[in-house]
């Protein structure tokens, strides 16, 4: 069974936060160490145990800028035989340009038998882009899965679902979004292979030559670019912890973001 | 002259903190707390590091190591040390007796020992220098300066007899690297000679293990040689040269020695800015008290500056175009030092609580006490340096 799984790489969570700046309503990610999001992380431990189970290939498709590289080589290192960087609009596309992107990169990599995502980006947590994917590609979408176990060429997915678990039988191509769990943990790859991964540089193609209207997704992308709509680049506040709560509470009513206040 | 890390060796450094998060941190303070010695040591995590291909970080690719140089692998101790000073050091030794044997011994000895190495998940290495009445004897040797360990010449080798003890890995090794005095009537420096001896050679055995202060995950044992035959072909360089051999192939010792108190400072030093910016005294984090903050910033400029000099260390022994005898016995010296005041520091910035095990202070006083003598007595290793001014 083929599988194309979908990465992408977030700033660090546990990064200094020195790190983190905003100039002009835009976000300075110049200093940002970027990491492999959680639950991408979850999608690529699940495809390789598809792939080893069923002895098929992985490829691995990131979109974003040169720091998107790195998830790859990590997916490189651990097994996948084709790696591409979708060169564009990066982590602030909105999900449909994103799901677009992803779906004609994909397309570049070979048919698959399984598209797999994490379940949300683990920077901006919208949990949509693989519902997406599928819908622009017309195939069934499982979300939540934890689970893949290979059986006589089959596989049986476990999901979470309202209550509980499901599992049944995968007859048919599909979309697959992925959870964390116990058996989703992202192995640790070989440091051989991760050097040997480093070494060879990431495929690239750039979003006009997939979808033939550059200037078009790139306003989309600026379009949905979050601190823009604020209108503002965040603040930070300091200091005593009652003072930092009474600043909160002001910025939150000026924004007409309590019951109660503003218009 | 550049201060960035390589693609690859942010991709080690990455891996290896991959490594530390996951196996080691979680299981470390536990193994520390077992009274016997050799509870403390985990087989498991160096099976875990071997199938990360960490254990043959820097064994040469064409034995199926990931051929680290000497920067690569001083970051990778760095890293290690994080987790843990104790794996850092079972790691380190490895690391650096594998280069040595790639760099000093025949085309012979490499294909007899290294792929050996290389395919068992529990091959370390250790070398053993040091005996009860020898050890900074051989950093500052002087004409009276003898190994007690003696190799007598036979027919086809030499017969090995003594003792070495506070050997590292000295009870969990599969291959050795042993000085011992082959010519009793010269001193060290001309009259000592290195072996290359695997662990099942009859006539080594192991005494006791030593139960330490700190930098308990690393064992340190005493290593008994009794009529222990060593061919001629396991002689590494030439007959009454071991002291040039440890002079030549050994280039980043004391740099790596350095990165391994240099890391456990560095967690130390992360511990107390977490600590002081979550702990509230006076109506603020202390960290928003000005004498709490100047000196976390006087700890992060000693931690700045040892990392550079430990670096330094290391790249120059990438580079012997720029080596500089000095870089062989200082770097560890001041990363000792500071690694000392950074974490008395810590554990003094965390008030009653850092004085509490559960803290997890006490354990890191205790490994960094290790290194003040460890890889050289720091009083020893400043008159090594001292002897290149005179």
């Amino acid at each position: 069974m083929d599988v194309t799984v979908f990465l992408k790489a977030i700033p660090d969570p546990a990064g200094p936060p020195e790190s983190f700046v905003f100039d002009n309503g835009r976000q300075d990610t110049s200093r940002v160490p970027f990491v492999l999001g959680p639950f991408e992380e979850n999608a690529l431990e699940l495809s390789l145990r598809i792939i080893e189970g069923t002895g098929g290939s992985l490829r691995a498709l990131a979109m974003g800028g040169p720091e998107q590289d790195k998830p790859l080589r990590t997916a490189r290192a651990l097994g996948a035989e084709a790696v591409l960087r979708v060169d564009g609009p990066s982590s602030w596309a909105d999900p449909l340009v994103t799901a677009r992107l992803l779906s004609a990169g994909a397309d570049r990599l070979g048919r698959a038998d399984l598209y797999i995502a994490g379940r949300q980006a683990g920077d901006w947590d919208r949990s949509v882009t693989g519902a997406l994917v599928a819908g622009l590609r017309g195939l069934p979408y499982l979300c939540r899965v934890f689970d893949a176990t290979a059986q006589d060429g089959e596989v049986r997915i476990s999901q979470e679902v309202t209550g509980g678990v499901r599992t049944g039988t995968l007859r048919t191509s599909a979309v697959l979004s992925v959870t964390n769990a116990p058996t989703t943990v992202l192995r640790i790859p070989n440091v051989r292979a991760v050097l040997l991964a480093t070494r060879k540089p990431v495929d690239i193609v750039h979003v006009g030559s997939l979808l033939g209207d550059t200037e078009r997704v790139e306003r989309l992308a600026d379009d949905w670019v979050s601190p823009r709509r604020l209108g503002r680049a965040g603040r930070r506040v300091g200091g005593d912890p009652s003072d930092v709560a009474k600043a909160l509470v002001a910025e939150l009513e000026e924004q007409g973001a309590l019951p109660g206040t503003g218009t | 002259m550049a201060f960035l890390l390589t693609d690859e060796q942010a991709a080690v450094v990455e891996l290896v903190r991959q490594f530390v998060t996951r196996e080691v941190v979680p299981v470390a303070a536990g193994l520390d707390r077992n009274d016997r010695p050799e509870d403390c040591f985990s087989w498991e995590l160096v099976e875990k590091a071997s199938a990360a291909g960490l254990r043959t970080l820097t064994l040469d690719e064409e034995y199926g190591g990931a051929g680290a140089d000497f920067t690569t692998t001083a970051l990778a101790v760095e890293e290690m040390a994080k987790g843990d000073m104790g794996l850092a050091v079972v790691f380190a030794q490895t690391w650096k007796l594998a280069q040595t044997i790639q760099a000093a011994g025949t085309a012979d000895q490499r294909a007899r020992h290294l792929p050996r190495y290389a395919a068992d998940p529990r091959a370390l290495l250790a070398i053993t220098f040091t005996e009860p009445d020898t050890a900074s004897d051989y950093f500052v040797p002087h004409d009276g300066a003898r190994y007690a360990t003696t190799a007598a010449r036979v027919d086809g080798g030499w017969l090995l007899d003594g003792l070495k003890h506070f050997i590292s890995n000295g009870n969990r090794a599969s291959l050795y690297i042993v000085f011992a005095q082959t010519d009793t009537d010269r001193s060290l420096e001309h009259g000592s000679t290195a072996f290359l001896v695997p662990r099942d050679t009859a006539g080594l055995s192991i005494g006791r293990v030593h139960d330490k202060l700190g930098e308990r995950l690393a064992n340190n044992a005493e290593v008994i040689f009794t009529d222990c035959f060593i061919p001629d072909e396991d002689v590494l360089g030439e007959p009454g040269q071991g002291f040039q051999v440890q002079q030549t192939f050994f280039p980043a010792s004391n740099a790596y020695a350095g990165a391994t108190v240099l890391g456990l400072a560095e967690a130390a030093y992360e511990r107390a800015l977490a600590w002081t910016r979550q702990r509230v005294q006076g109506g603020r984090p202390i960290i928003h008290h000005d004498s709490v903050a100047s000196d976390l910033a006087e700890m992060r400029m000693w931690l700045d500056a040892t990392r550079l000099y430990v670096l330094h260390a290391a790249w120059a022994g990438d580079h012997p175009e720029a080596w500089d005898p000095m870089l062989g016995a200082l770097p560890k010296v001041l990363a000792s030092q500071v690694g000392w005041k950074v974490v008395t520091r810590a554990l003094e910035l965390h008030g009653g609580y850092g004085y509490m095990r559960e803290a997890g202070m006490e354990k890191l006083l205790r490994d960094a006490a290790a290194f003040l003598h460890s890889d050289g007595a720091n009083r020893t290793l400043l008159l090594k340096a001292a002897k290149q001014l005179r």
